[in-house]
């Protein structure tokens, strides 16, 4: 009766060790999905730094004489 | 012997006709240099235009005509800005994988921080606002 017990409790511990490493697992992969869905974003962020950069290389010059102007006008009101 | 010389000069005119007509829809066939200095040259007739809100900076990167009183000169001046604008940011958006929507919408963003007061500004939704 006692050795029943005994194995009884130990199914019992068995078992409920295997249920919280199932948790644990689990916890784990929703971990896992989160990067995945923040990525694109990235990617589009990257993006429009990349377009920015290339229309101020070209754009430049020609914005800095178009502001230049408007603070020189500015300047005589 | 006849037939063979009409057949080579239709196929060199063609030829010529073809590579002239592709030309100006690429950026390298004018150099980004000639554009900045067009760009420049245009620069004062469209602000007195944009000032007389006659034209306005649109949510896309290029300009818009607002006013049924812009002349013919003045919408051709748009017509030849737009089409530079257009030349550069297809470049752009060759270079950097993307489109020449997103590379107009961005310049837009751009021009509209930069623009004088009293400039007509489209923003996102479409709506137009004095700036």
């Amino acid at each position: 009766m006692k050795a029943t017990f005994h194995t009884a409790s130990l199914l019992l511990c068995a078992v409920s060790t295997a249920a919280l490493s199932a948790g644990c697992f689990q916890v784990k992969t929703e971990s896992e999905i989160k990067p995945i869905e923040v990525k694109p974003i990235h990617i589009t962020v990257d993006i429009n730094v990349k377009v920015d950069k290339a229309l101020e290389d070209f754009f430049g010059d020609l914005d800095d004489a178009e502001t230049g102007k408007t603070a020189g006008e500015n300047a005589a009101q | 012997m006849k037939k063979m010389c009409q057949t080579v000069f239709i196929a060199a005119a063609a030829g010529l006709i073809g590579c002239f007509s592709f030309l100006p829809c690429e950026l390298h066939a004018q150099s980004a240099q000639q554009i900045k200095a067009n760009m420049k040259n245009r620069a004062p007739a469209l602000d007195k235009l944009k000032a007389q809100g006659i034209i306005g900076e649109g949510n896309t990167g290029f300009l818009v005509v607002l006013q049924k009183t812009a002349s013919p000169d003045d919408v051709k001046l748009v017509e030849a800005e737009n089409a530079d604008r257009k030349l550069v940011y297809k470049a752009i958006a060759k270079k950097e994988g993307t489109t020449v929507e997103l590379v107009g919408s961005r310049r837009a963003l751009q021009i509209h921080e930069i623009a004088k007061a009293g400039t007509m500004i489209q923003d996102e939704k479409g709506a137009w606002s004095k700036k």
